[in-house]
């Protein structure tokens, strides 16, 4: 099942433009044991099983056809599945280095350090200013 | 931050006067403003304390978080002070939190008021009900609100009646929000910088917000207001008793007034407590569940329910989103994700759109990079090789808007008790609801508003989620106030038509839902209803000391 499992993290996210594919930055059996604490793992099981071909012999393309049709036979699973890759690779160190590389993004925790913004600037409001009031009155019971 | 006494058990045994359940939004507030009025005050929470310096927005989990441990949605996230909820025959799932706070520990801080026509949408649109009080009779208690919670933004929106400065300027809106209020601009349309119970400065111990995002994850810095900080300091040190893991399981009562409630503390043990007034402050699912499983021999078919509108005309919001995907990066992470800007140019009713009321436009900034491949508020990132790329075209480049519609109320929309029981053998509440035609007209009319906007700001791409099925963060309507006994549970100042001395104050009262957020209203409605019980009984005279007391803190 590992073995299985790495192969097709390698597909879901491939490695490219110094970031890590999947399988290079998630532990396995950590995934494994993330899905068995979230999840139903038989039915996720189940799921891997019904992929017969090894899809490290497939090229890149049917590769994919396989996994999309294991998507269409268990979309639930198959969700729950992608998103628990997705918590470990968006939370591995490596990932977030790269994507720090790229975008400036930072990596540390948001607090305690926050960001820097521009305050809000009040000449922004130049049409709107210009509206009369439209709140209505709304007489009525009372 | 101020340090409050941590209680579990009661430090006195006193004649309550006012037994409240729940310490969340109306909890807090109703609990500070009693005890300020001299009553003896006990208030029974389901939770505990939530610390502040132990919001996830300090770990490196914290977008994990998001998702699992402070995932909104209790059914999900399963704390141990949670109950679970049957949802299974709702398209909008429960969001909500149970703690000493409620939902304000999770909650993005949006803070608008009511509008007056929202008060009043019978005698306009000839549908539904008016409510038996007006915008203008809370205004005194909004203001009263905001000087506990703290209130950043702007006087002078047109979409308001007058309105005096907020204590703080508006927060920093961010490079996406400015995109769209632009658009606004050129196309003529209302827009303004948000009320926000976000401090844009110093209060007291509390911080001024640093723009870090995550608000639902909970304020290490105490800038996004949280009852537990807000309130809870002010109401212990005028007198309230919180007592937290404390499980009402029933309200006791006879035929003409409740006498006490059951409650069932951390350890399992139950408990038995007297009061001379039961005040329910448990939102709109937990009200009518406790009132529906308090049902006697006098009460067959639930608490205070002889107009049998206990549980019905449950309310929600149903909440559209539009996302546009930018060609630069709009740093959308930076900022509290709730709160920039909001338009209300529909708001009102135009019979010439087809659907009577309309929607609120409340634009919301971008995740993390977890929170962008999953989908956040639209959809996952696909896999594959084309799936960086893909990331990227995304990532810290979207601003979304919300379409938060007018909720009509319909009685086939309710709390019920479920077959299923809870770890403690109450039953749980089962959620029965369906969006109606009208609110069905106002998303797509509002999604293809929201498209033109976001498309005039230059968006490149559009995606949009015609209904956000975890967006039932709104809890509203279950026990409505009216006059008329026969069609509403509680009267104008929020006391039970049926038993003199139980009061209801959460969003559980909305007569209708307005389309914006309520948890201002509903806190102005439990202080109102506060100084109409605080007539009605008959207090001791203060010592000295305690009288000087009472005039400090409410000066």
């Amino acid at each position: 099942m590992n073995a299985k499992l790495e192969s097709l993290l390698e597909i879901l996210i491939p490695e490219s433009d110094g970031h890590p594919s999947a399988a290079q930055a998630v532990s396995i059996s950590n995934l494994i044991s993330d899905i068995a604490n979230q999840h139903n793992y038989e039915l996720i099981e189940k799921m891997l099983n019904s992929i017969t071909p090894d899809l490290a012999e497939l090229d890149i393309e049917a590769a994919e056809t396989q996994i999309r049709n294991c998507e269409d036979a268990f979309p639930a699973e198959f969700a729950a599945l992608l998103n628990a890759v997705y918590i470990a690779y968006y939370e591995s160190p490596k990932v977030l280095k790269r994507i720090s590389e790229k975008t400036g993004y930072n990596i540390n925790p948001p607090q305690p350090d926050g960001y820097s913004l521009a305050q809000f600037d009040p000449e922004l409001l130049h049409n709107v200013r210009a509206k009369r009031p439209f709140w209505k009155e709304a007489h009525g019971n009372s | 931050m101020k340090k409050v006494r941590l209680l579990s058990t009661l430090t006195f045994m006193p004649e309550i006067d006012f037994l409240v359940i729940g310490a969340g939004a109306s909890g807090a507030a109703v609990s500070w403003r009693l005890a300020l009025g001299g009553a003896k005050v006990v208030c029974l929470e389901q939770g505990g304390w939530v610390l502040p310096e132990s919001a996830p927005s300090l770990t490196s989990s914290w977008e994990q978080a998001r998702q699992r441990s402070h995932n909104p949605n209790p059914n999900v996230r399963m704390n141990k002070w949670d109950y679970p909820i049957d949802a299974t025959n709702t398209p909008i799932q429960p969001s909500l939190y149970n703690a000493v706070g409620g939902s304000t520990i999770h909650w993005g801080a949006h803070f608008p008021r009511m509008k007056p026509s929202d008060f009043r949408v019978f005698s306009q649109d000839g549908i539904a009900l008016d409510w038996p009080i007006s915008y203008f009779e809370l205004a005194e208690y909004f203001e009263i609100n905001d000087q506990m919670m703290g209130v950043s933004g702007l006087a002078g929106d047109p979409a308001y009646p007058p309105r005096g400065a907020r204590e703080f300027p508006p927060l920093p809106i961010g490079l996406g929000a400015k995109k769209i209020a632009e658009a606004y601009e050129r196309m003529g349309y209302h827009w303004w910088p948000v009320d926000s119970a976000i401090i844009n400065g110093q209060k007291g111990t509390r911080k001024g917000c640093n723009n870090c995002g995550p608000c639902d994850l909970g304020c290490p810095r105490g800038s996004r207001a949280s009852v537990d900080l807000a309130y809870w300091p002010a109401a212990i040190e005028a007198g309230a008793q919180l007592i937290t893991e404390a499980t009402v399981t029933k309200i006791i009562s006879d035929k003409n007034q409740v006498t006490g409630v059951s409650y069932r503390d951390a350890a399992g043990q139950q408990h038995h407590l007297t009061a001379k007034n039961v005040v329910l402050a448990s939102n709109g699912i937990g009200t009518a569940r406790l009132l529906l499983l308090s049902a006697n021999e006098y009460f067959e078919s639930g608490l205070a329910n002889n107009s049998d509108q206990v549980g019905r005309n449950l309310m929600h919001h149903p909440t559209g989103l539009v996302t546009g995907i930018f060609d630069e990066y709009l740093d959308g992470f930076k900022g509290p994700f709730a709160v920039s800007i909001y338009s209300q140019e529909f708001y009102e009713t135009d019979e010439a759109r087809g659907f009577v009321r309309g929607y609120q436009a409340q634009t919301i900034r971008s995740d993390g990079p977890l929170g962008t491949a999953s989908g956040g508020y639209t959809k996952p990132v696909k896999w594959g090789r084309n799936h960086h790329e893909d990331f990227y075209q995304q990532f810290g480049k979207t601003a979304s808007i919300t379409v938060t519609t007018e909720d009509l109320p319909n009685p086939e929309n309710r709390v019920t008790l479920s077959s299923q029981v809870d770890r403690s053998g109450s039953q749980i509440p089962k959620l029965t609801y369906q969006v109606d035609d009208n609110a069905k007209k106002i998303l797509e009319f509002g999604i293809k508003k929201n498209t033109e906007v976001l498309m005039e700001a230059g968006a490149r791409e559009i995606i949009t989620v015609p209904l956000v099925g975890s967006a039932g963060f709104h809890l509203m309507g279950t026990a409505r106030m009216g006059e008329d006994p026969n069609n509403s549970v509680v009267d104008s100042v929020c006391r039970s038509h049926d038993l003199s001395n139980l009061w209801i104050v959460d969003g559980s009262v909305f007569v209708t839902a307005g389309a914006l957020n309520p948890t201002s209203t509903i806190q102005a409605i439990a202080l109102r209803a506060a100084d109409a019980m605080l007539e009605r009984i008959v207090l001791p005279a203060m010592d000295e000391n305690s009288a000087l007391l009472q005039q400090e803190l409410r000066s």
